[in-house]
């Protein structure tokens, strides 16, 4: 296998963080609910990749629709100031 | 029919009755096309997470219902026309739904809390019967 460039997360194992939705199942996922979801923001109202929030793919695609769809109606921002 | 949810913001600078009329109007597009409303909420004046036309705040409601293609469109035309709603979503729920059932179970439900709470934790449920 080639490495090429450097890459500075090469660890086999970097994290093993559970998904929060698979962990509890009573967890749902709704854009109506900007509570759940802003802890998969950042503070500019960035979708914090998966690779960090530790959800599994089919979470993850979940939260990122569901945020989507709040953006739409404005209970979650496009982009918010981080002063 | 399908299931739907219906989320639209309201400005916040009209009279209690333009708003009322607002809500008259989807009700009645509802009934015009046959559908079944399960749910109407309030979640009252709400924070805008970025300005709308100029407004920071809104006035929320939220809808749940059971129609079909026909209802939604016209449901959107409607919404889109009129000067005092600020934005609309409509969502697709479920396909497939049995109307009978589907109303009895919110009926069933246990009246909520009054339907003006401005919390943005709680939902005023308002118990809705079909006429």
């Amino acid at each position: 296998m080639k490495r090429a460039g450097q890459s500075k997360s090469r660890r086999p194992f970097g994290r093993r963080k559970v998904c929060r939705f698979c962990a509890d199942k009573n967890l749902r996922i709704d854009y109506k609910e900007p509570k759940t979801l802003k802890y998969f923001i950042t503070e500019r109202g960035k979708i914090i990749p998966r690779r960090i929030s530790g959800n599994c793919a089919r979470h993850q695609r979940k939260v990122a629709a569901a945020i989507k769809r709040a953006r739409n109606i404005a209970l979650l921002p496009y982009v918010a100031q981080s002063n | 029919m399908r299931e739907y949810e219906l989320v639209f913001i309201v400005r916040t600078d009209l009279s209690d009755e333009a708003i009322t009329a607002i809500t008259e109007k989807v009700d009645r597009c509802i009934e015009e096309y046959n559908g079944v409303r399960l749910l109407r909420e309030s979640w009252g004046r709400k924070n805008l997470a970025y300005d709308i036309q100029k407004h920071s705040k809104g006035i929320y409601f939220f809808y749940r219902f059971l129609g079909d293609g026909d209802l939604v469109k016209e449901l959107e035309r409607r919404l889109k026309l009129d000067e005092g709603t600020l934005r609309h979503m409509t969502v697709k729920v479920a396909d497939d739904v049995d109307p009978e059932a589907r109303l009895k179970a919110f009926q069933d439900d246990v009246p909520g809390a009054g339907q003006d709470g401005a919390s943005s934790s709680g939902e005023g449920k308002e118990q809705v019967a079909r006429n």
